[in-house]
């Protein structure tokens, strides 16, 4: 990709403009990275709405109908559905399960079992299971 | 990886781990001075007893069933239940002496294909945590 670069005088006058044929998970990240990962969401917690950076975000779980957004200590709800918060969020945000999304960027480490289940440690000590048939994506956005 | 994928894994490894311990088998046998020959169609039944003993495999997936041990005692025991079968279509053997040696065998390779299976996901989840180590955001 050509990529130009125009110096301008103010920050308001900053901006970028990325133009391709689609939204690959490359410009997803590049976007992510632009944006300094300042981008916020809406949350609900205690009935009250908070924004959170999308950064904060451990994982987002989706049980009866409802959203879970679960941060490093704390939960908060989302009207956003799991698939709508796939397609907003960053290219390190990846479905792990038919029920949650997870941030790769807060995961310690993986461990897999003799069945072929895969639990992730968050960098919080929290356990999530990835399904197996996510796995070959996992990989596929680490570059392996 | 996907369920086809490890299907393919599991015949791959149920036919490798076959064929290793009847050549190691046949090996012993011959310094012995003795001689265990097979039938012409032994390479092709082999690699339908991998196809046929890899399909259990998919109640590992299975969420349902808890806990794992008994997952795994139900998958020997239908393996268990292939190779008896396949054992006794394909004449692998005709007496308690030649099933009691199949048995032998089918143990050594439930145990081998294990441990592949588990050297195959350590592999993997090195590969994955590396990667990690690389983006993860300091806490």
């Amino acid at each position: 990709m050509q990529v130009k670069f125009e110096k301008v005088d103010s920050p308001e006058k900053e901006e970028a403009i990325i133009k391709a044929q689609s939204n690959t998970d490359d410009i997803k990240a590049a976007i992510e990275l632009l944006e300094g990962g300042k981008r916020k969401l809406p949350l609900i917690k205690d009935s009250e709405t908070v924004l959170l950076e999308t950064t904060a975000f451990y994982y987002i779980e989706s049980v009866d109908k409802r959203t879970f957004v679960y941060s490093k200590d704390d939960c908060f709800e989302t009207k956003l559905r799991l698939y709508e918060l796939e397609e907003t969020l960053g290219a390190y945000f990846l479905r792990v399960s038919k029920s949650m999304i997870v941030n790769l960027k807060k995961i310690k480490g993986v461990k897999s079992d003799l069945s072929g289940r895969m639990e992730a440690t968050m960098l919080n000590g929290e356990k999530i299971v990835i399904s197996r048939s996510y796995v070959k994506e996992i990989k596929r956005r680490l570059d392996l | 990886m996907s369920k086809l994928k490890m299907l393919f894994l599991q015949t791959s490894f149920i036919s490798l781990g076959i064929f290793l311990a009847v050549g190691i088998a046949q090996t012993v046998l011959h310094f012995f001075g003795n001689t265990y020959a097979t039938d012409w169609y032994f390479l092709l039944s082999v690699i339908f007893a991998g196809v046929l003993c890899s399909l259990p495999s998919l109640i590992l997936y299975n969420e349902k069933i808890k806990p794992f041990f008994i997952k795994i005692l139900i998958h020997f025991t239908l393996v268990f239940a292939a190779v008896s079968l396949l054992g006794w279509l394909f004449k692998w053997y005709t007496g308690f002496i030649d099933y009691a040696f199949v048995i032998l065998i089918f143990v050594f390779v439930y145990v081998f294909v294990w441990v592949m299976a588990k050297w195959f996901y350590i592999k993997e989840d090195k590969e994955i945590n590396t990667a990690l180590d690389s983006i993860r955001d300091e806490e």
